[in-house]
């Protein structure tokens, strides 16, 4: 779900969870039996349909058209193993289907701070996504304009958010924001995932971000990530006990590439996975630069009474290995 | 009458200084063929190991620069270690040498500025490097005191912190130093040994590992001539 201020009541699905094995990135899951597996789609590639209804300023083919280049942004990330087809023009609302995966636009008046949502049909044994649909919010005013439309939405760059949910990514908490009345403003962000829209006009996120690279490649991984890329993992600890919720920034000098991760229970454990081999600097920050909501669901008590603290020590991922394990100690505000 | 007295003292030491290098000239070391084994304790310089700045992209209309979440300074510290040589003479000036250095750098990333008030913090990580290589001397003179210039090449094997991770790089020097040879028998001559050198490397344990990195090296040891 991707939205223009802070969602106030909103979560992906009802049954989004935060995948225990999540590595960077935070990965949608679902809980089957006592345990939650990561959702993603094992038949590939996805074929999708376009819904036919056009809006002012976009039509359906140009909708399918920004789709597609949306899909094929991620299907170019480095090490993935993703595909996507076109399947064709379609009468069905997204709001509507359960069989096919539509996307398209749809009115939601009701949700006036929501441009796009992804929801899911998933099979509950196997965790596998069956279908999916994306609705694009018709009451905000939309653009598919090569080099952005001032005052309008750019659908690209929204659709490369939702497509990334659609995929089985959460949100990314990197971005910074500050608080205004009637909700929160992005300053920056360094995720397509991150859960709020930069203003309208801008085409900045059509670009995936070292963070999104790192969450699609550890869904979706080909034959030669697991042996190219490494991991880091720790604990995130306050007086001796383990935090929840808390945000743990990899950061390589080398390159300059933010890669985040969670801790996702009050063990305050945490893996950031598909990391390239090298010195990292490690950051831990408090979530909270948007609701708690936007990215886990109410069994993680997240913990956002720290204050943000880097870990005093270079941590060196290996190839095709972890480093060894941190414990980042915070302490209150 | 000071300068009478001097004079005769002056001269008594250039006759002493002459007969030792005739001595020395006459135990035929180093000849083609000698060998020369040496250890030293080496010293390298610190360098700067550059900065960076880990960044977000902005919000068009906040603003048009990236926000800078924290600012990264690299340094890698002043770092002693140990080094082994052997060396076989080409001709009495000339000689081939093989060698082997261990070093222990510190490598330290000063983090500043953080854009949500994290308290400043050095990390740190301790390499280890291993060179192997060669270098050509040239020898200047035939006295005890023979300075000499080096110049070669080795390759650079680093280990990141608990060997996690290991890259490979190639490093060039050169330089020039000293060696003293103390008085000994026909069949070998011990010695002194100082030197210094520049060299550059890749894989330099700075920020951008693509950069080649230059460090000067001082080393002090001893040497056996066979």
């Amino acid at each position: 779900m991707r939205s223009r201020l802070l969602p106030t009541a909103a979560v992906v699905a009802a049954f989004a969870l935060c995948a225990p094995d999540a590595g960077a990135y935070l990965k949608l899951g679902t809980r089957i039996g006592s345990g939650v597996i990561s959702l993603k789609w094992n038949a590939l590639p996805i074929r999708y349909f376009i819904s036919n209804q056009d809006v002012p300023g976009v039509t359906a083919p140009q909708l399918q058209q920004a789709v597609s280049n949306a899909f094929a942004t991620w299907n170019g990330a480095p090490d993935v193993n993703l595909g996507a087809e076109f399947a064709g023009f379609t009468g069905t609302s997204p709001l509507q289907n359960r069989s096919e995966t539509v996307l398209g636009f749809a009115d939601r008046p009701d949700l006036d701070r929501v441009l796009g949502s992804t929801s899911f049909t998933v099979d509950t044994v196997s965790g596998e996504i069956v279908e999916a649909d994306i609705f694009f919010n018709s009451i905000f005013p939309w653009s598919t304009a090569a080099g952005g439309e001032s005052g309008r939405y750019d659908v690209q760059s929204i659709a490369l958010h939702e497509i990334g949910h659609l995929l089985g990514l959460g949100h990314s908490a990197l971005g910074e924001t500050e608080l205004r009345a009637g909700g929160r403003r992005v300053l920056a962000s360094e995720a397509v995932m991150f859960p709020i829209a930069f203003s309208p006009g801008s085409i900045d996120q059509r670009t995936l971000h070292a963070d999104d690279i790192a969450g699609i490649s550890d869904l979706y991984p080909n034959d030669t990530i697991r042996r190219r890329t490494g991991s880091i993992s720790g604990r995130v600890t306050k007086n001796g006990s383990g935090v929840a919720g808390a945000h743990v920034i990899a950061y390589a000098p080398a390159t300059g590439k933010l890669v985040a991760g969670f801790t996702l229970d009050d063990s305050g454990s945490f893996v950031i996975a598909s990391l390239d081999p090298g010195p990292y600097v490690l950051r831990v920050e408090p979530l909270d630069d948007a609701e708690p909501d936007s990215f886990f669901d109410a069994s993680v008590h997240v913990d956002a009474d720290f204050r943000p603290a880097f870990y005093p020590q270079l941590v060196v991922v290996p190839a095709s290995g972890t480093s060894r394990s941190v414990e980042l100690k915070v302490v209150g505000k | 009458m000071i300068a009478r007295r001097v004079l005769p003292l002056l001269a008594v030491f250039i006759w002493s200084s002459s007969a030792a290098q005739a001595q020395y000239t006459r135990a035929e070391l180093p000849r083609p063929g000698s060998m020369e084994m040496g250890a030293t304790a080496t010293w390298t310089t610190g360098r700067n190991g550059g900065s960076a700045s880990a960044t977000e992209t902005s919000n068009p209309t906040v603003s048009s620069t990236p926000l800078t979440l924290f600012k990264a300074d690299s340094r890698v510290k002043p770092a002693v270690g140990v080094a082994g040589q052997i060396g076989v003479y080409v001709s009495r000036a000339l000689e081939v040498e093989g060698a082997v250095a261990l070093s222990r750098p510190v490598r330290s990333v000063r983090l500043t500025g953080d854009f949500e008030g994290a308290v400043d913090t050095t990390a740190e990580e301790t390499l280890t490097h291993y060179l192997i290589g060669g270098s050509a001397l040239y020898h200047f003179g035939r006295g005890r005191l023979r300075p000499f210039v080096l110049g070669g090449a080795s390759y650079l094997r680093q280990l990141d912190d608990g060997a996690a991770a290991v890259q490979n790089g190639t490093e060039l020097h050169a330089g020039g130093g000293i060696k003293y040879w103390f008085g000994g028998g026909r069949r070998h001559r011990a010695g002194l040994r100082l030197d210094a050198k520049v060299s550059s490397r890749d894989r330099s344990a700075a920020l951008d590992s693509t950069k080649r990195a230059t460090t000067a090296t001082m080393s002090a040891g001893f040497a056996v001539l066979f």
